[in-house]
């Protein structure tokens, strides 16, 4: 068990290097001289021989690699040319918007995509399994960010049920109020996350329901199940115990996949509904061709990836003791 | 495919409602895309500032000029959404092709073999997965410049690794087969058995991979252009993005191209849906974009 943890922890960190290399490459790769880009359009010859000592561009390549590596470790992100402040700030401070639509988006996901899936493998072709295929069609078929303007012009705009775009009390801030006395900062932060997080979710949703489905009908049909049926045991225990544990390890191993598509959606869904996370920061920096900022964004992003892996990983030792036991 | 594989196809087909609409739609869609210069319709890129956003034809005010209505430009809605649907299907199409192509052979490669060069290929896809897909692609597009070619290498080199670890677990059990092992035995060199014996029996999932893979494709594609990356080209992204600022007054800027996204990626996966079937019910599918 402790193997299979350092082994995971190893290769998250490796992972994370190599997304370092990726990002370090950006820069080298983008036409024109990093220097100049950085020193500004109005820049004399000398401001950028000076900007290309300061950043250590003079020095060799693999030793540039290393500094930026050592710097990122350091909480060093280093400086984003539009702003003209440290990069890393200016992340976290966009960091925890994107947290909560992800991890609400994931929340919502789980609690419906598994019952639903279960309830349509239940009886398959039956009504439920039927009206389910054809929704969880619809969901994986839908392109997010038209599904995000439909449901602006419908709740918002027609009838005036939510805000069009942004974002209300921070989430975390809304759940202390809540504890607090302040119901109605919960109710702020919630009237704004909930078309960000439908539509985010949209596609995991429909997704993750279908491969429910698969999987749970897939372990009604064997032997051990069979063999509980005959034994007496109740339905529920049946279901829980026999099929939906062993139906769950294809879905977490799915679900570790499609983290860093919820996240990557996540950058076109902020777009749509002008959410002030990291996804719309990443955009906004690139296009504007500030790349340390959107080199930062970038780590930081994978970095959040890597982490929600690990916890998948992680997850396994729980659901399969034959991980637990190697 | 097997010739029994393909009755099965065929005898499903005429009991499968869905399947065959979907044939029809995605046909007539490849038609549109096809034919689209030769159609008796306005260039698409034409404005007409004295006729911007006109309704469709059968809301007052609509013209017969113009059945789908105008954008903000006063440009034929309809010629758009035909034109357009050219970007979508080459996306979608090539992107996926060169997947297959590439996650095939490196896929096959690798886990065949086994042993260093498998752990060290997986490895790497493993650091492809954690950076999101369109991440990837948004930076390639606005460091190198927009181009569909690389739009379409950005799309299917990323798309390699889901093609890759399909086929792996897949080549881990056949390879173990007594076919392998008996043609191994009567002296096969091992290429010939990579290619003739393990390889046609791996080759279910990785066409309903395809089949999925072409309208996931589609999907970027569209959130791509919908994010301005590829504003050059008439696409049913860049026409949904256009739009956003017509929502209340003009609701059919947005409507149509997406309805076109929309109709198509789902008559795609309702195939996919229908291949699976074919083939095997318990086929493991994995994507991860």
């Amino acid at each position: 068990m402790t193997r299979y943890i350092a082994r995971r922890l190893g290769n998250a960190l490796l992972v994370m290097l190599a997304v370092t290399l990726l990002t370090f490459s950006l820069l080298h790769l983008s036409p024109g001289d990093p220097a100049a880009l950085m020193a500004g359009e109005f820049a004399t010859a000398q401001d950028i021989t000076r900007m290309s000592e300061k950043l250590g561009l003079d020095k060799p390549l693999p030793q540039q690699y290393a500094i930026y590596v050592l710097n990122l470790v350091q909480g060093d992100f280093g400086k984003s040319i539009v702003y003209g402040t440290p990069a890393l700030p200016l992340i976290q401070q966009r960091l925890p918007a994107t947290l909560e639509l992800t991890l609400l988006a994931t929340l919502l996901t789980l609690a419906i995509a598994i019952p639903f899936g279960v309830i349509m493998a239940v009886k398959p072709r039956g009504l439920a399994d039927y009206v389910g295929a054809l929704v969880t069609l619809f969901g994986v078929s839908i392109p997010s960010f038209w599904l995000g303007i439909v449901l602006i012009l419908i709740v918002s705009v027609d009838l005036r049920l939510l805000p069009t775009s942004g974002r209300g009390t921070p989430l975390v801030d809304g759940l202390v109020g809540l504890v607090s006395g302040h119901p109605d900062r919960l109710a702020s932060s919630l009237r704004y996350l909930v078309l960000p997080t439908v539509t985010l979710s949209a596609f995991q949703l429909a997704f993750i329901a279908r491969l429910t489905r698969s999987s749970v009908l897939e372990e009604l049909g064997r032997t051990f199940v069979r063999a509980a049926r005959a034994r007496g045991l109740p339905n529920s225990l049946v279901m829980t115990k026999h099929v939906l544990r062993n139906a769950l390890m294809p879905i977490v191993t799915v679900l570790g996949i499609e983290i860093g598509g919820l996240v990557g959606g996540a950058v076109i869904v902020e777009t749509v509904f002008g959410w002030p996370g990291v996804g719309q920061l990443v955009f906004q920096s690139i296009s504007r061709r500030d790349y340390p900022l959107a080199q930062g964004a970038i780590v930081m992003i994978s970095g959040f990836v890597v982490a929600l892996t690990l916890l998948v990983d992680l997850a396994y030792l729980r659901l399969d003791p034959r991980v637990r036991l190697s | 495919m097997t010739s029994r594989e393909w009755q099965k196809a065929i005898s499903l087909l005429r009991v499968h409602r869905l399947a065959q609409v979907s044939i029809v739609i995605l046909v007539v869609v490849v038609l549109l895309a096809l034919t689209a210069p030769v159609l008796p319709l306005p260039n698409p890129r034409d404005q007409d500032l004295g006729n911007v956003l006109l309704p469709p034809i059968w809301e007052r005010g609509g013209t017969p000029a113009h059945p789908f209505g105008t954008d903000f430009l006063g440009r034929d809605m309809l010629s758009r959404v035909v034109w357009g649907s050219q970007i979508s299907l080459l996306v979608g199409f090539s992107a996926t092709a060169l997947a297959a192509l590439i996650g095939v052979s490196v896929g096959l490669a690798a886990s065949y073999r086994g042993g260093l060069v498998d752990e060290v290929t997986m490895r790497i896809f493993d650091t492809i997965l954690s950076i999101p897909g369109i991440l990837i692609a948004i930076a390639v597009l606005t460091v190198l410049g927009q181009s569909l070619l690389l739009l379409i290498v950005v799309l299917g080199f990323r798309s390699t690794v889901s093609y890759a670890r399909t086929l792996r677990s897949r080549v881990l059990s056949v390879k173990e087969e007594q076919y392998v092992k008996a043609a191994r035995a009567v002296g096969v060199r091992e290429p010939v058995i990579m290619i003739r014996h393990v390889l046609p029996n791996c080759l279910a999932p990785i066409i309903v991979l395809t089949t999925i893979y072409i309208g996931v494709m589609i999907l970027i594609e569209a959130g791509l252009s919908f994010l301005g990356l590829t504003r050059l080209h008439v696409s049913w992204g860049v026409m949904v993005a256009e739009s956003r600022d017509y929502l209340a007054t003009a609701w059919w800027t947005a409507t149509f191209p997406g309805l076109f996204i929309f109709l198509t990626v789902l008559s795609i996966n309702i195939l996919g849906d229908f291949f699976r079937d074919v083939f095997d019910p318990r086929l493991q599918v994995r994507t991860g974009v």
